[in-house]
């Protein structure tokens, strides 16, 4: 038993000190926001600054408009990017889940492709800014990255295959009654898994 | 009999319209978003002529130069060094990355509070919920010349002269490396202990009983039994070897020139083309050589999976 507890405190220890490391950039960060300018210049950034002091929150507090302007954006993309993708995205997997639906194989093979190919950035941006004009544009923080392809491939293998087809007919349901209710349910953690929208890659910084 | 197979097919399509409808929102935003620009990886061939705007122009304008771009990139350094930097670098995040989540896993499954367990891995997951915007700033906050924890406060206390750490190419590769493993581990650890948690206790159980050690219960049963799930986490990122974490590479170093010899990849070298030097020939060029290779790389990767676990297999 003594050896047991000898582990333990030796596996503490060692998330113990992972843990500091992995939180210990914010907590500097944290401090130095409280921290003193002349106590910064003299002592660089330190967990125990010389003097405290509250003036980077009063200037942010000046940058209140624009501040709230970024952030009701923010909040704006990820719910119409996540609404619209997850929509979208679901409709579709629904769609190619179903034997009857029409060239249902070459549709999906259409699908897997773009998770193996792609046109890279400069054709992407091209596209968006010279075709569509979305250059500077709310919509190109939005629609780059919406479609969840990762939907249909391995993530979830049976994601959408555990739907029962005939359970809608049972039922007594039109077939315009089988669909999203039927999906979600059975799968709520891979659609919330697969729901993030932020992503910030190349493709989606060059529109913005 | 053509003609009625034709029928046939106009006949479903009208019966399963909804289906039809349904799907149609996605297909169209695939067409927009991804075939659109994979039929303009022609304007690699091409000489831009800037004037020349619009679809038809993108997809039939501009005068077919041939390999010319392909020839001006890969008579540079920059062709060596970006794909030496993108497969190092990848390279060696896949094994670290996976021996370090592994190892975090096993020692998070021996710790018997539970408490204490779920509160290791909330804190060891914090990075990989912040943006890299962030972590930009937060490896900032430690590598500033003036002010950095890094020059103020740890190298002083070794007696070290402070390090001007953004101009100093030789640095980055443990840098970097260090914040990927920073950041990533905590995501990658979550998955590894999902396995181990999953393995039957009669293994370990029967183990004690036999006398087993810790050690040798961890190198005999956990390590074989999750090396499936290793196998193919493994396979699934060299698939992926080509195609490296631009905010990584592009946030980290803050844009730094004089990194570049160390921090360049393939991504952000055609961003960097595309964005500041506006040389979209070199630039569409070297996007075409990373989806060309990356495309191949993630078949063969795809057919290794496949191999051993065909549910894991993207297709």
């Amino acid at each position: 038993m003594r050896t047991n507890a000898v582990q333990q405190t030796l596996f503490h220890a060692i998330m113990a000190a992972l843990s500091a490391a992995c939180l210990f950039p914010f907590i500097l960060l944290f401090v130095v926001s409280f921290s003193d300018e002349q106590s910064i210049i003299l002592n660089g950034y330190s967990l125990i600054p010389d003097s405290f002091s509250l003036e980077a929150y009063r200037y942010l507090w000046g940058q209140l408009t624009p501040l709230a302007r970024a952030y009701g954006i923010t909040v704006l993309i990820t719910a119409v990017g996540t609404i619209t993708g997850l929509l979208i995205s679901s409709l579709l997997a629904y769609s190619l889940s179903r034997d009857e639906m029409p060239l249902r194989r070459v549709l999906s093979f259409l699908v897997v492709f773009t998770l193996l190919f792609n046109g890279g950035l400069v054709p992407t941006y091209l596209v968006y800014t010279e075709v569509f004009h979305l250059k500077n544009t709310l919509l190109a923080l939005i629609v780059p990255g919406l479609l969840t392809n990762a939907f249909f491939h391995s993530d979830h293998p049976h994601v959408l295959q555990n739907v029962d087809p005939g359970r809608g007919h049972r039922i007594g349901l039109h077939r315009r009654g089988i669909g999203m209710d039927d999906l979600q349910p059975d799968h709520p953690a891979a659609v919330a898994a697969h729901s993030g929208h932020d992503r910030h890659d190349a493709h989606d910084r060059v529109l913005e | 009999m053509n003609q009625s197979r034709w029928r046939k097919f106009r006949k479903r399509v009208v019966r399963h319209r909804m289906l039809i409808l349904m799907a149609l929102p996605g297909l169209a935003y695939l067409v927009i978003n991804n075939y659109l620009p994979m039929l303009g990886v022609t304007i690699a061939f091409k000489e831009i002529d800037y004037s020349r705007k619009g679809l038809f122009n993108l997809l039939f304008g501009h005068e077919w130069i041939g390999f010319k771009n392909f020839e001006y990139l890969f008579r540079t350094d920059d062709a060596y060094t970006i794909t030496r930097n993108t497969i190092l670098y990848n390279g060696l995040f896949i094994v670290l990355n996976t021996v370090v989540a592994i190892a975090v896993a096993i020692v998070l499954n021996e710790i018997r509070s539970r408490f204490m367990s779920r509160l290791y891995q909330s804190l060891i997951l914090l990075p990989y919920l912040i943006s890299m915007v962030i972590v930009g700033y937060l490896a900032l906050s430690m590598l500033n010349v003036e002010n950095g924890f890094m020059n103020k406060t740890i190298l002083p206390l070794l007696g070290i002269d402070p390090v001007s750490w953004y101009s100093e190419p030789a640095y980055w590769p443990y840098i970097l490396t260090f914040v990927n493993l920073w950041k990533n581990v905590g995501y990658l650890c979550i998955i590894y202990l999902a396995a181990i948690v999953g393995i039957n206790h009669e293994y370990y159980e029967a183990a004690v009983i036999d006398g087993a050690s810790k050690w040798q219960q961890i190198t005999r049963i956990t390590v074989p039994l999750i090396a499936p799930t290793i196998t193919i986490m493994m396979l699934l990122a060299v698939g992926r070897i080509f195609y490296s974490d631009f905010g990584l590479f592009y946030q980290v170093p803050l844009n730094s020139g004089a990194l570049k010899p160390t921090t360049d990849v393939i991504d952000t070298y055609v961003y960097r083309g595309l964005m500041t030097l506006g040389d979209i020939g070199m630039s569409s060029a070297a996007g075409l050589y990373q989806s060309a290779v990356g495309f191949v790389l993630i078949l063969l990767s795809n057919w290794l999976v496949r191999r051993r676990s065909r549910d894991q297999a993207l297709f």
